[in-house]
């Protein structure tokens, strides 16, 4: 239209346009809502911004290894399993990206229509009521204020939706949902399973519960998605939608009522504040030119980026200026931190999961055995938090409790001991005892 | 540098990171061809596997890496002159796989020396089974359906 400072409308603004943005904006649009859904980074529309989606293993220059130039130059990023010559475009590369990790945190994103949707884990396990209720039982953080009960419903419409395939194991610690048929476990993941549920009552193997389409329903097809085809290629995209990301779900849903704006290349510079409404009316937008959107009186605003949860900051939640735009003050006005802002988080894949994993599954570029291309998602995960049922102890917590007594028994002595006993020289000797508390 | 690598001599592929003579590009071309070798089936020269070793090393390898690899060049270059007296470039086929014998034993063999080998050994083979001719030709990589078996029978082939 050639406007560039117009003053743009809507019943409900979404800031950021992966798992939870489009999850946010398809909910909008379905109930009626004219919905701007805003995105910092480029678009990239279902399969035809897949560019490496149908190249075959001998297209890559590298064999699928990233170049060594590049991984000095990213070191955080090249940690992602994922971060591959696949798959590295779709990487926020660490320079574009700086921020300061008070703890060590590997914050891996993804800045486009999609954003990290197009190359996550696919792992897609219900909470239970024993991490509902963790933080009251153990007295950590602050008590949820939901309990399983309310979010059941929840995850049951999410998961018809999104297509998640599994087993009913009639776990309480990972409660069963809406399940596709899941692939199946191999003879060694099941003498493992059998071996495992000989010798412990209260331990389990299971089919990992992923976010793939196995056998697709109706409303999966309605999506104009199809069955997963087992390329275990997902992270460049998958031309069949055979799982669930942002843009062959729920964008192009939301697309389908008209009451979608989608707008790319917009970086949110701060929340509209009205004082005298007392609440939040609008954002300012970075994009190719200034400019201001705003929610109609009773509208909505959503943010929906997935901030440094574990360090405890919410990217878009505290009034420090964000990565990549020093002194722009992106994030939310301080003002508005009192505001009716929604936030909405991804919630962390398998957190604290104690997972297993065995040699048969084996991705790569898909150079690696032929027969074995079962979703990554489809690993056997062995149900069991370290900190999960009343009475555990995270083994973290426990050896740092451990070298404290070491080191007042050992005297001066001990600061040398204490330095070997640190995280990082610990770090082996840790993975050893989370494969002995299987 | 020995003066043996510091002749001149374009090598055929660019290299930024890495400096590899003729001399050192044949050499690299003998040993694929020699790990690799042409038969009814295509082998390391028909698939230009020395390009692709000494590109991945160029590119792919880290600085540390890279000298080690090229230490292991000189030095393999050098136990090949002692052992066959030409060079392994110019050795026949029976002095070639002789010393590839040795090397494989690991018998009086500096170290730099086998993991030299050893890098260019897997990387030769890794540009053999992710050739087109091998995912086209051998094992056909289906782009879909992916096959996923869960159980498959152990065959003994000795038997």
């Amino acid at each position: 239209m050639g406007v560039t400072n117009d003053k743009l409308n809507f019943d409900a603004i979404v800031i950021g346009s992966g798992l939870s943005g489009g999850w946010a904006a398809k909910e909008f649009c379905e109930k009626g809502f004219k919905t701007l859904l805003l995105e910092r980074g480029r678009d990239v529309k279902h399969i035809k911004d897949y560019p490496t989606t149908n190249m075959y293993p001998w297209e890559f220059k590298h064999g699928g290894q990233v170049p060594a130039k590049i991984q000095e130059e990213n070191p955080i990023v090249s940690r992602c399993y994922a971060f591959r010559e696949d798959a590295m475009h779709f990487f926020v590369k660490d320079n574009e990206h700086p921020y300061v990790q008070e703890k060590p945190f590997d914050w891996i994103r993804g800045y486009q229509v999609g954003g990290k949707s197009i190359m996550w884990a696919r792992q897609t396990q219900r909470w239970s009521d024993y991490d509902f209720e963790g933080p009251a039982r153990d007295g950590f953080a602050v008590d949820w204020p939901i309990r399983y009960k309310d979010i059941a419903p929840w995850y049951s419409y999410v998961e018809k939706f999104v297509g998640i395939s599994g087993n009913k194991d009639g776990l309480d610690s990972l409660p069963d949902g809406e399940f596709l048929p899941p692939w199946e476990l191999t003879c060694v993941e099941n003498y493992f399973k059998d071996f495992i549920s000989k010798n412990y009552k209260d331990r389990h193997v299971i089919y990992a519960r992923c976010a793939h389409l196995s056998k697709p329903e109706p409303i999966h097809l309605e999506q104009g998605r199809g069955q997963c085809q087992g390329r275990v290629l997902c992270q460049r995209g998958c031309p069949f939608g055979g799982y669930f990301n942002a843009n062959s779900t729920t964008i192009p849903w939301a697309q389908k009522t008209g009451n979608l704006t989608l707008r790319p290349f917009s970086v949110v510079h701060s929340i509209i504040y009205d004082e005298k409404k007392g609440k939040a009316t609008g954002v300012r937008v970075i994009g190719v030119v200034l400019d201001e959107a705003h929610v109609a009186d009773r509208g909505l605003l959503v943010v929906a980026q997935r901030g440094q949860d574990r360090l405890g900051h919410h990217a878009g939640v505290h009034g420090e200026p964000a990565a990549g735009l020093e002194g722009a003050g992106q994030g939310v006005d301080e003002r508005a931190r009192a505001v009716p802002v929604h936030v909405a988080e991804a919630v962390p894949e398998t957190e604290g999961g104690v997972e297993g994993r065995f040699p048969g599954q084996v991705a790569d570029v898909g150079l690696a055995p032929f027969d074995s291309r079962r979703p990554a998602a489809g690993r056997p995960e062995p149900p069991r938090r370290r900190d999960l049922l009343p009475g555990d102890v995270d083994p973290r917590h426990a050896q740092a409790a451990l070298r404290e007594r070491q080191r007042e028994a050992a005297g001066p002595a001990g600061d040398v001991q204490d330095a070997l006993a640190r995280p990082e020289a610990q770090a082996a000797r840790q993975e050893l005892d989370l494969v002995l508390r299987l | 540098m020995p003066s043996c690598l510091q002749k001149d001599g374009k090598v055929s592929i660019p290299l930024n990171n890495i400096k590899v003579d003729s001399d050192g590009n044949e050499l690299m071309a003998s040993l694929t061809e020699a790990i690799l070798p042409t038969t009814n089936t295509p082998g390391a020269k028909s698939l230009s596997s020395h390009a692709f070793v000494l590109m991945m090393v160029d590119e792919c390898f880290k600085k540390e890496e890279q000298e080690k690899f090229m230490r292991g060049l000189q030095q393999f270059d050098e136990v090949a002159r002692k052992k066959t007296g030409s060079g392994f470039s110019a050795a026949d086929a029976k002095q070639k796989s002789e010393l590839l014998t040795a090397i494989e034993a690991k018998k009086d063999i500096p170290a730099e020396v086998l993991s030299f080998y050893n890098a260019v050994k897997s990387l030769a083979i890794q540009s053999f089974t992710g050739s087109k001719y091998y995912l086209t030709e051998v094992r056909k990589y289906d782009m879909v359906p992916g096959r996923f078996h869960g159980c498959f029978p152990v065959v003994d082939k000795k038997m």
